[in-house]
């Protein structure tokens, strides 16, 4: 089976490159898109046909495609030029040609798409050449995109119906995608895994005898991240007599409310930016920490959490997107609603009062539970399950 | 006298601050000049001076627009070496001190006697260039300027504080919070607050007879407006039952981030982000409102929030900045802890129940306090003063 995993860029984000992988253990994968960086893979069953970025080398090798395609298969050419004809300009048109070109010329039977704004341009494949459609169904995307832009809304409405099937990686998210008329029965639940050196990075959790509580986030800067209600909620804390101490530790630079609220509440003393670490470094230096807080009022499932939860350090959360799937009250960890400063002092203050004892219990239950959902291999599977009944059933 | 004001575009219609001024300024007989980045074709207050554009693609025009840089610089020889004199002095790196002569080429060329600042941060590389004409330098402070910028970019003005002979404050908030940042006492100020045109008394609807209410902000869509604490406050009055509608009349980048608080927090039956309109239509949406919000973080002093009480609405305001010097709390409106919607969900509550005629009160007291406290004609002759009466 020819399986193409497209996200636009090559090399994609880390969970799309193991899936990448893992899939190509069985079946051909194919990758199109923009090359962003060169890529090794080991596996011989991944083949890249990826548009250059490079104007002047793409305009030759686009050529050269275009030539192929209409010598070897002029009919998929004028199918796929009657596609091309109805977007405006020929910048555009070419744009998307030396896009469609390769994933034309040589044919997937399954075109995966990563991030379903992408759908719009792609639906093609499926109604003009028959090729199956998987979308997935991840954050923004689904959760917020469509509710701040209502034309994509429209979009969705009308190009779901024709997808063969979804992937969704959480519960809620496939809830949320069936309000643009995303099929039940084609709604398939697959979390993204967790490898396995982080759950072998697994550690006892022990109290720290610190004078202050000292609570960690991990994420870039955006106003999803929810970042300025922890913020308030280390200031009540404060105000309380509560000594506490917050890390935000993110990627990116941080942003002007988040640095206007620490001057104006008076946090400089209790609050800390630190910039991203590498991955090793950044799971060491969060189990120093007694607990991983998300505050956040929109996530697919957050990785960080899964991340801390395999690495067994206590975590608050949310109760946003699919969240509440993972971070079970007194089994796993501590749910808040989302936008609720005061509920999320409670679950702080209540995470520092917990004995050491229980809370061993619930961070290795939360590592356990973790490994048996998020695990690579199942998750691979499931795909190939996925891929499989696509093409069995027709 | 001859005044630049500089800005880095020419004011629109709606900026009454800036075009009142400039008008109250030529009725005492000064000449105004604008020294602006960008000048719209409508604007004919005044005469604008352009600042020389910077090309980065297109060789001919940096070419062109260099000879005629040049030039200029030549004509004003002592001048140009007047300010890369001070400019070196101060150990300024030579290829920033050309990047300010090739910016500021439009001011040095100038003959003033003030050099006045509209934004404090338009005089960031700016510094010497008074100086090197042979005029005085004044900079306003506004919100921005002090409340966020610094905290970016800190120590950004010790230079400018070296410099100015006099600054401008819309209110003393921000008079204490240039302070707090560093600038000395001995600098002289003066607070002049923003002025508006009172149009008059517009009779307003019956309200006990209306079963909705209707609430309005006027504001860009930006965090510092505290835009997602309003709204996480409407969320517990509809809880409460209440039957309401909400205008946020701006546009902006939190646009994406606001529709999606809207969603998530159930209210997109109550709530409407109008997006950009013009002076007109928001002071008619305005007028038919019945509460005024301005739950900021934080505001030099705020403009809306003095049109709103001209207007004759119920205000409640945050006490974030200089809004406490904009509102009388209990007398021309209401003001809330910000940061805390469930403070302004109750001060709403508290309003909307309130006796029609202590409603009528408080709408007179907002009338007469904008048309007493921020009248036009004050606000020109307080600009005049702050020119001419000047003793360094």
């Amino acid at each position: 089976m020819k399986i193409a995993i497209y996200s636009g860029s090559i090399p994609s984000t880390t969970f799309i490159e193991n899936l990448i992988k893992g899939v190509a253990e069985e079946h051909e994968v194919m990758l199109f898109g923009k090359l962003r960086a060169t890529v090794n893979y080991k596996s011989s069953n991944i083949r890249i046909y990826a548009t250059p970025k490079n104007n002047v080398l793409n305009i030759l090798l686009t050529s050269i495609r275009l030539l192929q395609l209409i010598l070897i298969y002029p009919k998929r050419f004028l199918k796929l030029w009657q596609e091309v004809k109805t977007y405006h300009g020929w910048y555009k048109k070419w744009n998307l040609l030396s896009r469609f070109v390769p994933v034309i010329l040589h044919k997937p039977d399954v075109f995966h798409i990563q991030w379903a704004k992408d759908i719009k341009q792609w639906v093609f494949l499926k109604t003009a050449f028959d090729i199956k459609l998987v979308l997935s169904l991840r954050g923004a995307h689904i959760n917020y995109s469509p509710i701040a832009d209502e034309s994509l809304a429209e979009v969705y409405k009308r190009t779901f119906p024709k997808v063969d099937k979804f992937h969704a990686v959480s519960k809620a998210i496939a809830l949320e995608a069936q309000k643009y008329r995303a099929d039940k029965e084609k709604i398939e639940v697959i979390h993204s895994p967790i490898p396995k050196t982080t759950f072998d990075a697994f550690r006892i959790f022990e109290k720290n005898e610190r004078d202050a509580f000292h609570l960690v986030s991990v994420g870039r800067f955006h106003w999803k991240k929810g970042y300025k209600y922890a913020i308030d909620a280390v200031k009540l804390l404060k105000e309380q007599g509560v000594q506490v101490h917050y890390t935000i530790i993110a990627s990116n630079t941080i942003s002007e409310d988040i640095l206007f609220q620490i001057n104006q509440l008076g946090l400089e003393n209790e609050i800390t930016i630190l910039k991203g670490l590498p991955q090793e470094t950044l799971f060491k230096k969060v189990q120093r920490f007694d607990a991983v807080v998300l505050p956040s009022l929109e996530e697919g499932i957050a990785n960080v959490v899964l991340e801390a939860m395999a690495l067994g350090v206590p975590v608050i959360s949310t109760d946003c997107g699919g969240m509440a799937e993972v971070v079970i009250p007194n089994k796993t960890g501590w749910l808040v609603p989302v936008r609720d400063p005061e509920a999320l002092v409670q679950a702080i203050v209540e995470v520092s009062q917990t004995s050491e004892l229980e809370l061993q219990d619930i961070t290795k239950q939360a590592h356990e539970f973790v490994k048996s959902h998020f695990n690579a291999e199942d998750s691979i599977k499931q795909f190939l399950e996925l891929y499989k009944n696509i093409i069995v059933k027709n | 006298m001859r005044i630049g004001i500089v800005l880095s575009e020419t004011p629109s219609y709606s900026e009454t601050f800036f075009t009142n001024k400039i008008k109250g300024l030529q009725k005492h007989g000064f000449k105004v000049i604008l020294f602006v980045q960008r000048k719209t074709p409508e604007f004919n207050l005044c005469t604008v001076q352009l600042a020389p554009k910077v090309y980065k693609y297109n060789l001919l025009l940096m070419l062109m627009t260099g000879f005629t840089v040049f030039l200029k610089l030549v004509l004003n020889f002592k001048r140009s070496m007047e300010f890369i004199k001070l400019e070196t002095n101060i150990g300024r790196p030579y290829k920033q001190i050309l990047k300010n002569l090739y910016n500021n080429n439009h001011l040095l060329a100038a003959n003033l006697d003030w050099v006045h600042f509209g934004f404090t941060t338009m005089a960031l590389q700016s510094e010497h260039v008074a100086k090197s004409i042979g005029a005085k330098m004044a900079v306003s402070f506004r919100g921005f300027d002090l409340d966020v910028y610094p905290l970016k970019h800190p120590r950004c003005y010790k230079l400018m504080w070296s410099q100015v002979n006099q600054v401008h404050s819309i209110s003393n908030y921000l008079l204490q919070k240039a302070y707090s940042i560093g600038m000395p006492k001995s600098i002289p100020y003066q607070i002049i607050k923003p002025a508006i045109p009172i149009l008059g008394y517009l009779e307003k609807h019956d309200q006990s007879k209306v079963s909705v209410f209707r609430m309005v902000t006027v504001a860009r869509l930006h965090w510092i407006k505290g835009l997602q604490d309003t709204l996480e406050a409407l969320a517990i009055l509809k809880s409460k039952r209440m039957a309401f509608k909400y205008s946020i009349i701006g546009s902006g980048e939190q646009y994406e981030s606001l529709k999606y608080a809207i969603s998530q927090l159930g209210i997109e039956d109550y709530v409407i982000l109008e997006g950009q309109k013009t002076h007109e239509e928001t002071m008619a949406l305005v007028k038919d409102s019945d509460i005024y919000i301005q739950y900021s973080y934080s505001e030099g002093f705020c403009n809306a929030v003095l049109e709103a009480q001209g207007s004759g609405l119920l205000c409640i305001t945050s006490d974030g900045g200089g809004l406490k010097e904009n509102i009388i709390h209990g007398k021309t409106g209401w003001i809330v802890p910000k940061r805390q919607p469930k403070l302004l969900v109750e001060m709403i509550l508290h309003v909307i129940n309130l006796p029609d005629e202590e409603k009528n009160t408080i709408r007179g007291n907002a009338i007469n306090h904008v048309k007493s406290n921020f009248d036009v004609k004050n606000q020109a002759e307080q600009f005049v003063k702050f020119y001419s009466e000047f003793v360094n």
